[in-house]
């Protein structure tokens, strides 16, 4: 197991981490700069439910990049129904982790490098509001290059070694 | 025995306190944040 790509992997969890510490701050009504039909307090009563859902999903998504350098990534942990004890096929782990990686690359590059368009929508954040939403989201953009470069490193030791 | 990676003085397993780092590492990052939030005040 190559060090650096145990770091990458790593990685990709604290990439995820701050825009998701964010969206459960903003669920739980701290100031994010969103008012109107935008603040939470309009919005649905399951409002904090879905920000803690969705932020568990992207820690979790991330967290899976951890089995491209453990070894439950290369065979199956016996409690996983089916598959349990099994050895997992490279490509079973190198396809979708590919897709995943192209999948958040394009998802968020745009988005980080365009800023979030607030523009003169006032119910948007402005301001210091949306510097902080920006810095709690820019590191996603390294999460599909890391991702990319993790399933890089899984993909050659799998080929190696079995 | 000298456990490789056992810290001597503490006697703390090496995995438990990489996890009490990571948690901290969490929790000043949640509080820095919320803080600039709050600090922000509202809009």
């Amino acid at each position: 197991m190559s060090r650096w790509a145990d770091l990458a992997a790593q990685a990709t969890l604290w990439c995820a981490l701050p825009s998701s510490i964010w969206r459960i701050l903003f669920g739980l009504g701290l100031p994010a700069g969103f008012t109107g039909s935008q603040d939470p307090a309009n919005g649905p009563w399951w409002g904090l439910l879905y920000v803690v859902a969705l932020s568990a999903l992207s820690e979790g998504l991330a967290f899976l990049s951890m089995g491209l350098v453990r070894p439950w990534g290369e065979v199956a942990p016996r409690w996983i129904p089916l598959i349990g004890g099994r050895e997992v096929r490279p490509m079973a782990a190198i396809v979708p982790a590919s897709l995943g990686a192209l999948a958040l690359t394009a998802l968020w590059t745009p988005i980080v490098f365009q800023g979030f368009e607030s523009g003169s929508d006032p119910e948007l954040p402005h301001g210091a509001k949306a510097v902080i939403l920006w810095v709690c989201y820019a590191p996603l953009v390294l999460w599909g290059p890391l991702l990319a470069a993790v399933t890089v490193a899984y993909a050659i030791r799998r080929r190696r070694h079995g | 025995m000298r456990v490789p990676g056992h810290d001597e003085k503490t006697q703390e397993a090496p995995v438990s306190k990489t996890v009490r780092r990571k948690a901290v590492a969490v929790a000043v990052l949640t509080a820095a944040i919320a803080l600039a939030m709050i600090l922000t005040g509202a809009p």
